[in-house]
């Protein structure tokens, strides 16, 4: 693990300091909340079960019925996950109302934003995020760390695929990344294009085809940690010597931690960055079940979950932490 | 046409297809130790236009160190004279060396003129030395890549015949920057006294 910097060391410290102070009485004043929703969502269950015995009853009645069919009885059950799922989003959402600005106090300058919107122009150059139609923004926080413009956006990306069937041709909407997409502007410009990705889960949709336009502009560059080249299966650019620049060893140190920390944290399916002009953009893609900025879970009580709302803040530190790695605040060395 | 014809025939095609693609793959890797070393080159120069105005700085506020100042403004000239491309590497390896030798004694110099180390001008040169460092040990590393890249190439079989036969030659050395200081091995101890 890297040692880290002063500034980062203070945030954790006040970060400590502000949750104690400011946001563990605002937990426990907000506890009752979590109580009446995981008490909505206790009847929920206690209805699906009910639905399911009900089933299972009028199979077991029934004088024709198949050994599979009490299968159906589950699907009720099923819907128990749902719920549950749904009442902690909920949760979530009144939290992060209430609360996400007293837990990014510590930050200084990030705050949750009501502008929902990723340039889509940049997002779509980047060519780290497939072909999309149209993409949904649920949540937003920005904040300057380092004099670096840093945003964090979920995202829900969205294509319309054509499929073919019985002879016909239908449209379908189909979700091709859900997960994060961290932008940060910086005081440097890279003249090449560098791209990272760690394909920790593998999907149908291939590297080449987001690179049918211009496959042949970006080259693989052969790095000497063979370590690094197992946490990022791709490593393309084209500019060989600027890719060695950013990812220096440090660096690489940096982005293996990050990586692993987040595919232990979340589960991250995908993992990629690219470097362009003056943004680094990060698409972190996670199974859309999994919220990356949840900030306390429905089972626990609220005051208990120093872990949970823990986990949020590293998030955030991890993700800004290059920003010290790769000294994106200093103006020089932009060629 | 017979079945033998023409699984001859594609036979043929596909060793002509293979010898070409080797040839492609050895005159490739040649000219990307061309591109790699012009790499080098132009973040050297850069080096080399930074250089003046730290000098310049130093010279102001580093009357001790006025020797140290006149040896790296010759070996920069000396430098300036070499001319781009892979055949004189090793001059530019030693006078590379010489040189970043010479920058580090100047830089830990600098700790002892307090106005000196507190003047803007001269901290921002020394953030923009430090970057082009930086920069040349990614064009370091983008070449030795390909040196090594090279040297597979020349020394395997098959692609070696077709390098042998173009006189291409892997005889070319890695840019190591290591001087005898940076390969000792660290004494812990000294940091913690």
């Amino acid at each position: 693990m890297l040692k880290r910097s002063e500034k980062i060391n203070a945030i954790e410290r006040d970060f400590r300091l502000n949750y104690h102070s400011v946001l563990l009485p605002h937990l426990k004043r907000m506890e009752f909340i979590r109580v009446i929703l995981y008490f909505i969502f206790l009847i929920c269950a206690l209805a699906l079960v009910s639905a399911s015995v009900m089933l299972c009853w009028a199979f077991f009645n029934s004088a024709s019925t198949e050994p599979w069919e009490y299968l159906l009885a589950i699907i009720p059950l099923i819907f128990i996950f749902s719920a549950h799922r749904f009442w902690e989003l909920i949760l979530n959402i009144i939290l992060k109302k209430k609360l996400l600005n007293y837990i990014l106090v510590p930050f200084k300058t990030f705050k949750a934003d009501k502008i929902f919107d990723i340039p889509s122009i940049q997002l779509k150059e980047s060519k780290i995020i497939e072909k999309y139609v149209f993409k949904i923004n649920p949540e937003r926080i920005d904040g300057v760390y380092r004099g670096v413009n840093i945003r964090f956006n979920s995202a829900l990306l969205f294509d319309i695929v054509s499929t073919f069937s019985n002879g016909k041709r239908r449209m379908k909407i189909k979700n091709v990344f859900s997960g994060y997409i961290v932008e940060m502007d910086m005081n440097k410009t890279f003249s090449g294009h560098t791209i990272l990705e760690s394909h920790l889960i593998h999907t149908d949709e291939s590297f080449l085809d987001r690179f049918k336009e211009n496959y042949y502009e970006m080259e693989e560059v052969e790095l000497e940690d063979p370590d690094f080249k197992k946490h990022f299966t791709t490593i393309k650019t084209t500019d060989q010597v600027e890719a060695r620049y950013l990812l220096n060893p440090a660096m690489m140190e940096k982005l293996k931690d990050m990586e692993s920390a987040f595919s232990r944290m979340f589960k991250l399916t995908d993992f990629r960055l690219s470097f362009l002009d003056k943004k680094v953009m990060i698409a972190m893609k996670v199974y859309s079940a999994n919220n990356m900025l949840k900030l306390c879970s429905l089972n626990k009580p609220l005051y208990k979950q120093d872990k949970e709302i823990c986990a949020f803040k590293d998030t955030l530190l991890e993700t800004i932490e290059i920003v010290d790695e790769l000294d994106l605040d200093e103006k020089i060395g932009t060629y | 046409m017979s079945m033998t014809m023409i699984i001859a025939g594609g036979a043929a095609l596909l060793l002509v297809f293979w010898l070409y693609s080797t040839y492609v793959n050895v005159i490739k890797t040649r000219n990307k130790v061309d591109e790699a070393m012009s790499s080098i080159d132009v973040n050297l120069k850069k080096r080399y236009n930074i250089l003046p105005n730290v000098l310049f700085l130093a010279n102001k506020f580093m009357e001790h160190e006025r020797s140290l100042i006149e040896d790296i403004t010759k070996l920069r000239t000396s430098a300036l004279q070499l001319s781009s491309g892979v055949h004189n590497v090793q001059d530019k390896i030693n006078l590379n060396n010489e040189i970043q030798k010479k920058m580090n004694e100047l830089f830990v110099s600098v700790e002892n003129y307090p106005q000196l180390k507190s003047d803007n001008t001269m901290v921002q040169a020394m953030k923009t030395y430090t970057d082009v460092e930086e920069h040349i040990a990614a064009a370091r590393r983008f070449y030795n890549a390909a040196v090594r890249d090279l040297k597979n190439v020349v020394q395997i079989w098959p692609s070696s015949m077709f390098a042998a036969s173009m006189g291409i030659s892997g005889d070319i050395p890695y840019f190591e920057t290591a001087s005898e200081v940076e390969r000792a091995p660290i004494n812990a101890q000294n940091y913690f006294n």
